[in-house]
């Protein structure tokens, strides 16, 4: 892709106010391997959740962006991402998506490799010299970083990158919120929700981070949530209140006050009497321990975050974690997984994969429709002339802030300014996250 | 006329009710449901869809009664929006087998594929269905249905906008 076709993807007229992203940015073929090579193979992208290999000798495999990875915890507690191939003649070395096993063996010509890494066994052993591995090179590969925040695995494809810790720059204080609702730690529940569409999967991304559109696109859900709240419309709408941030290195997101029950610690009658002290109990707790004004943004406030490129964190009526990834330029696979506190009393974590599941997920009350935009979105991409999308919200005439640190009303567009500043500085190569 | 077998009756009653869905004839297929019914849909991808508890485990769908009206509602409303035109659905019901029966409630199975037609497109949803019915006059009610599917990867929309 030739530099000055990089051009004029994103644009901004601080002096009109404007922020605009061609449509284009949803479809060109040659964004693919561009987005492939100077962002997923420069970010941070994650893996896994550190509860889902608790066990030692437990594995996992999983797509990260174009890579099988085969993510495990070996017997001494070592937590380990490989590409899930053998490197005898690069086979696909587990299928399974899950289990437990200290070693793993590709079956095609029986090489064997034990949970570090190490090549333990060549199948037929004549033909090769000894010390035909001396140098590691038929060791499993490893990705070239994999690092964790508070539970959280990401992976990184350039050995040069900045660390996790510093990529996460300003979004690490709302991961930190999410991880301190709960002292025993978090994990994630059985049952991972996967699908695949036909559109590119920054409509999926920036979605994410757009509360706006909830009382236009989502208002059977509203009217059905208010109810299980025991709110009038009118609450619910002044409860919609919020901002939107940005963090730095294009991280955003919004949060609201609006009521739609966290099983954590915010009970809705929806959620029956006999949950109702067993919530409010945790609640105080976690007002006791933290504090008025932090305690109430963990127990009632609701977030969503976009870690830079695709990573959510969402901490809303349940707590989910999902990824997207472009599989081509105009199809994507995406993943929902459910995050819940270990020992949480089962009356409670029935409740609450319940609310989940009124507004997240492919049954869920608001994910059709969101997907039926995306689609009607993919079909106009190709049935209009050149056009401009517009992410100006928030902005005025002679707008002079910094967008990657910039915040505004939720209803505003900062966070999505942050997302499209950092993707645009990352493709054309300007930012390349290393340090 | 001979009376219907056992295995007859639930099988009119099966596709008298795939007719109501495929028909987006959604108040009458409420009617086919008991106070307490439950419509869950299982995780994807998963071996034991058909005894999987939803208490535990992130499902696609767990309905109970006052949920499963609220999305019916919101399917028949101008403003479900992914159903807006809605899709064409046919559907496909074979291999019913009664499993079992226990007082008045009996456990059946039958396997299923759906097509759903929108936009030149056509998804598949394959797999199975649990139902636990209870008998009413001549027919029956729904007090559980359960929708495995065998499917292990969710196309099109990524979504399941209609009712299996």
């Amino acid at each position: 892709m030739s530099e000055a076709a990089l051009e004029g993807y994103v644009r901004i007229n601080r002096e009109k106010g404007r922020f605009m992203v061609d449509k284009r940015a949803f479809y060109d073929q040659a964004l693919f391997e561009r987005e492939r090579a100077y962002i997923f193979d420069r970010c941070w992208l994650y893996v896994a959740h550190e509860s889902e290999v608790a066990l030692p000798g437990s594995f996992l495999t999983r797509q990260v962006g174009s890579y099988s990875i085969l993510f495990n915890k070996d017997r001494d507690g070592g937590i380990h991402a490989y590409h899930n191939l053998c490197t005898h003649r690069g086979v696909l070395l587990s299928t399974e998506k899950c289990g437990r096993g200290n070693t793993f063996s590709c079956p095609y010509h029986g090489w064997v490799f034990d949970a570090k890494g190490k090549l333990l066994d060549q199948g037929a052993r004549s033909g090769y010299p000894p010390g035909f591995n001396e140098d590691g090179t038929y060791n499993l590969h490893p990705v070239p970083r994999l690092e964790q925040y508070g539970g959280f695995y990401f992976m990184n494809m350039n050995p040069r990158a900045v660390s996790l810790e510093k990529y996460l720059a300003g979004a690490k204080e709302w991961i930190d919120l999410i991880i301190d609702q709960n002292e025993r730690g978090l994990e994630v529940t059985p049952g991972e929700q996967e699908f695949r569409v036909n559109f590119n999967w920054k409509s999926i991304t920036e979605n994410q981070i757009d509360s706006y559109h909830g009382p236009s696109l989502h208002s059977t859900y509203f009217q059905y949530a208010a109810k299980r709240a025991g709110d009038t419309p009118q609450q619910q709408a002044a409860a919609y209140a919020g901002g939107g941030f940005a963090f730095g290195n294009g991280h955003g997101g919004f949060e609201l006050g609006i009521k739609v029950g966290k099983p954590v610690a915010d009970w809705i009658p929806a959620f029956g009497e006999e949950t109702r002290p067993l919530i409010e109990t945790k609640k105080a707790e976690i007002l006791a321990k933290w504090g008025e004004e932090r305690g109430t943004r963990m127990t009632t406030r609701t977030r969503n975050l976009l870690i830079f490129p695709n990573t959510i964190l969402n901490d809303v009526l349940s707590l989910s974690i999902r990824t997207s990834y472009p599989e081509s330029a105009t199809s994507s696979r995406s993943n929902i997984w459910s995050l819940v506190p270990v020992g949480e009393d089962p009356l409670v974590r029935k409740v609450r994969l319940q609310n989940h599941l009124t507004f997240v997920g492919p049954g869920g009350f608001a994910h059709p429709d969101d997907y039926e935009m995306f689609d009607r979105r993919a079909i106009a991409d190709h049935q209009s002339p050149p056009f401009l999308h517009d992410y100006s919200k928030g902005m005025y005439p002679g707008y002079a802030e910094d967008f990657m640190v910039n915040v505004g009303d939720q209803s505003d567009e900062a966070q999505h300014r942050a997302w499209w500043t950092q993707w645009d500085r990352m493709l054309r190569g300007e930012e390349t996250m290393e340090g | 006329m001979p009376e219907l077998s056992l295995k007859d009756s639930v099988e009119n009653f099966l596709f008298l009710e795939a007719d109501l869905l495929d028909g987006w004839k959604l108040t009458e297929w409420e009617a086919l449901l008991t106070d307490d019914a439950q419509y869950l849909i299982p995780p994807i991808g998963v071996q034991d869809g058909a005894t999987l508890s939803a208490a535990e485990t992130m499902f696609v769908i767990m309905d109970d009664r006052a949920q499963l009206a609220a999305r019916l509602e919101r399917l028949k409303s101008s403003k479900g929006f992914c159903e807006v035109p809605r899709s064409n659905l046919r559907r496909l019901v074979s291999n019913v087998r009664v499993l079992g029966k226990e007082g008045e409630e009996l456990r059946v199975a039958a396997n299923f594929c759906v097509f759903r037609i929108r936009r030149a497109e056509i998804v598949q949803y394959i797999g199975q269905y649990r139902y636990q019915l209870v008998a009413h006059g001549a027919a029956y009610k729904i007090r559980s249905k359960r929708v495995i599917l065998d499917i292990d990867v969710l196309r099109g929309q990524g979504s399941i906008s209609i009712i299996l």
